[in-house]
């Protein structure tokens, strides 16, 4: 059983106004060039539905580690090969959602290239996680969100203004 | 055996590899062998000591093993990875 239809790019480039209308309703188009030897396949889908996705299936697991010598902390987000660091818990964390997001806008700029590399192909979905984040506390929210230190942290500075 | 590693070292590493000093703390190129390589380095002077959990992160992110293999690497200058 197959239930998604795929369609041609010219028969969805006459039906477009439709399958946008479809696609925010839920339903998903699978458009395909079938003159090309090149056989990838393009889904037009709700950006909601899609965002859900990343956001269920695409979850940030920072680890913390402490200095032995008490100078600070070290968060690491080992699926994406970053990390940040900083004196206190939270300038860690800080400093680690400003690289976050520094990778994000150079990853999206050049994906042709990152979708090349290995062990960095990988990274696209935490990345279009950050991307649509406006502010660093966003961000930091959501590397948080597994993590009840770094909850803590965040709430703590909110805190302290 | 504990390893320390100082800004001056991680990026005398860097350098070896090929990574260019891209904006304030990202370093990133691309080596010999064709592979893609990027850390991150707070530059406080080429003396602070890194803190060990960073320096740990960084050896993975210049495609070391360990703090060991990155620590190797530094003090053989004819190593090539």
């Amino acid at each position: 059983m197959n239930l998604l239809k795929e369609k041609s790019i010219s028969i969805a480039k006459q039906d477009f106004p439709n399958i946008v209308r479809q696609a925010a309703k839920g339903h998903e188009t699978i458009t395909r060039n079938f003159k090309s030897s090149n056989h990838e396949k393009v889904s037009i889908i709700s950006t909601d539905i899609y965002e859900e996705i990343l956001d269920r299936g695409y979850k940030f697991n920072p680890t913390i580690e402490e200095d032995p010598d008490g100078h600070g902390y070290t968060i690491s987000i080992d699926e994406l090969l970053i990390h940040g660091e900083g004196p206190t818990l939270t300038s860690a964390l800080n400093d680690l959602a400003e690289n976050l997001m520094d990778y994000a806008e150079d990853y999206l700029t050049r994906i042709d290239f990152f979708r090349q590399i290995e062990n960095r192909k990988n990274h696209y979905p935490y990345l279009r996680r950050i991307a649509k984040l406006t502010d660093i506390v966003q961000v930091m929210e959501v590397i948080a969100e597994c993590h009840t230190n770094l909850q803590q942290a965040i709430l703590n500075q909110s805190q302290k203004g | 055996m504990p390893y320390q590693f100082t800004t001056g070292n991680i990026k005398s590493i860097a350098k070896r590899l090929g990574l260019q000093h891209v904006n304030s703390k990202k370093w990133n190129g691309t080596d010999i062998n064709g592979n893609f390589w990027q850390t991150y380095i707070h530059d406080h002077g080429d003396g602070v000591p890194i803190l060990t959990g960073t320096a740990k992160q960084q050896a993975k992110q210049m495609g070391f093993k360990d703090l060991e293999d990155m620590y190797d690497f530094l003090i053989n200058s004819r190593r090539k990875r």
